[in-house]
């Protein structure tokens, strides 16, 4: 029998407006990441934006070239959300959620996905497991390349720029063979081969370990070093999390806890910078792709080795059919940006649902003001870039 | 360590403060009167022991998603708070709950304990119409 579900989405969805553009971004060009997800490409994103009740803005206050203060100005998806989402069963309308956040979609479906499955308690097996995390540090690279080539390409530095776009070519291929397993294997049952993937992530482990050692260019160095600094009582208490708190050295990483560290088998190696500045977390980034793809190598082999059937990650017909065995779950995952969470939660006399999302970006925002102190209007946009915000961003 | 957090509590800022707790596989929970609220999260911040140093989320529910049991008939206005904390090193959260009535009640603001509370305090009032007080002191 199939239990009937609301899902309601109020307008207190705490998600942050940098996503919009994100959302925009998405639509003109098919990302690596959406490949993972194939109902984000498939899907019309324009609803979210007639709704939206205030213009995106970053507001700034100088003496002579210094910033003196600024003041990062957010709204809200919640209306547009509420309107797109009511009526829709809960399995039609889980998946739009994971469109909170384009640019690595499958962190916010993830999370979702693990709140669900708490909820409904439904088991998963090891190689579904297996098969979330690769496609999860995939996309993680993928975001980290993609911040790391903004930096560099506002600085010019046209060797590393190069390098990058090879690194990011390396492994788009292998990101479009797991999108298709996901279709075909599901299927057909097929063994999975990934020979091309394994060699784009040995060639892409070389040509990042080369990528990081370039990365100490002087140009980059003094660019990014001491510049949007944040102690780490401040982080903690502004709700930073991932990068912010490793590039003070704080292993703090939720691959570490559970559900996630059962789902990775041995997680990655959790890489630690010292300094809490942009150059700090520029050079984490770049250790972390080392990290996942050194992960990867083995996780790939376990991945080929095992049963064929493999499930899309996303929340389930099972799941959906399933009545909630508890009152409320959180899903959490460790995102590039920070930690990504969802919880769901179940009305007390009605089949409903309410659903609140914790997104990074929302904390970043919040802490522009104290990344901004003591920088030059020409800093900006860098910086801008450090903190993982997208070039139309930028141009606003 | 959590098994004994009421009791640290009940120790360190009276007994009664805590009204019931609940152990999840997300963490433990307590439930307070919101009238404790600002001096729990002070401490839970900063107890050597304890050292609730990130304020992970505050969480609006309305009325109808209490995850203890109603016990209040006016459920229109009735609504349940989460302020979900965790530590930097170890592998716990602590989420305090406050469940109150926003038409008789409201809230201190906790932002000068944690300045990630601003935003979502202001979030929060806008979208439920809760009064927070801003400078909070008993």
């Amino acid at each position: 029998m199939i239990h009937k579900n609301y899902f309601k989405l109020d307008e207190s969805l705490i998600v942050s407006r940098l996503h919009q553009k994100e959302l925009l971004d998405i639509q003109r060009s098919a990302d690596v990441d959406a490949k993972f997800f194939p109902l984000v490409t498939k899907s019309h994103l324009t609803p979210f934006f007639s709704h939206l009740p205030k213009d995106f803005a970053l507001e700034l206050q100088f003496i002579g070239n210094k910033v003196l203060s600024a003041r990062f100005d957010r709204g809200f998806f919640g209306f547009g959300l509420l309107e797109l989402l009511q009526g829709l069963s809960a399995y039609e309308a889980l998946p739009e959620v994971s469109r909170l956040h384009i640019l690595s979609p499958i962190f916010y479906q993830m999370a979702l996905l693990l709140a669900f499955e708490r909820l409904t308690d439904t088991p998963t097996s090891e190689h579904q497991g297996l098969h979330r995390a690769i496609a999860l540090e995939f996309s993680r690279i993928a975001h980290h390349i993609t911040v790391v080539k903004n930096i560099v390409l506002c600085l010019e530095l046209t060797s590393l720029v190069k390098m990058l776009d090879e690194l990011q070519g390396l492994l788009k291929n292998p990101v479009a063979t797991l999108s298709r397993i996901h279709q075909e294997e599901h299927l057909s049952a097929k063994p999975v081969t990934l020979v091309e993937t394994h060699d784009a992530v040995f060639d892409g482990l070389m040509l990042v370990e080369e990528i990081a050692a370039l990365s100490h260019d002087d140009k980059l160095v003094e660019a990014l070093a001491k510049k949007c600094f944040i102690n780490i009582t401040t982080a903690s208490s502004l709700g930073l999390t991932g990068p912010f708190l490793r590039a003070h050295h704080v292993p703090y990483d939720l691959r570490l806890n559970q559900p996630l560290r059962d789902m990775y088998g041995l997680p990655p190696a959790i890489s630690l910078t010292d300094g809490g500045d942009a150059w700090a977390r520029l050079a984490l980034r770049l250790l972390e792709i080392g990290a996942s793809l050194r992960w990867l190598k083995p996780a790939l082999y376990r991945f080929e080795k095992q049963a064929v059937q493999i499930d899309p990650i996303v929340v389930g017909i099972t799941c959906c059919q399933t009545a909630p065995k508890k009152r409320f779950a959180f899903g959490e995952v460790e995102g590039p940006e920070g930690d990504v969470k969802i919880g769901i939660f179940t009305g007390a006399s009605t089949d409903s649902y309410v659903a609140r999302v914790r997104s990074p970006a929302y904390f970043i925002g919040q802490a522009i003001p104290h990344l901004f102190s003591h920088i030059t209007i020409s800093e900006i946009p860098l910086l801008l870039y450090c903190l993982g915000i997208t070039p139309p961003e930028i141009d606003q | 360590m959590f098994t004994s957090l009421k009791s640290l509590i009940d120790q360190r800022l009276g007994s009664g403060v805590i009204t019931h707790e609940l152990s999840t596989d997300f963490g433990y929970f307590i439930f307070i009167h919101q009238k404790h609220l600002y001096h729990v999260l002070f401490f839970l911040k900063n107890d050597p022991d304890l050292k609730l140093t990130l304020l992970d989320q505050i969480i609006g529910l309305p009325e109808k998603h209490p995850i203890s049991d109603m016990t209040k008939d006016n459920i229109d206005t009735y609504f349940t708070i989460l302020y979900q904390l965790k530590s930097l090193n170890l592998p716990y959260r602590v989420t305090v709950v406050i469940q109150f009535d926003r038409a008789q009640d409201t809230l201190p603001g906790i932002s000068d304990i944690f300045a990630g509370a601003r935003w979502q305090e202001e979030d929060l009032a806008k979208s439920f119409e809760i009064t927070f007080l801003e400078s909070y002191r008993e």
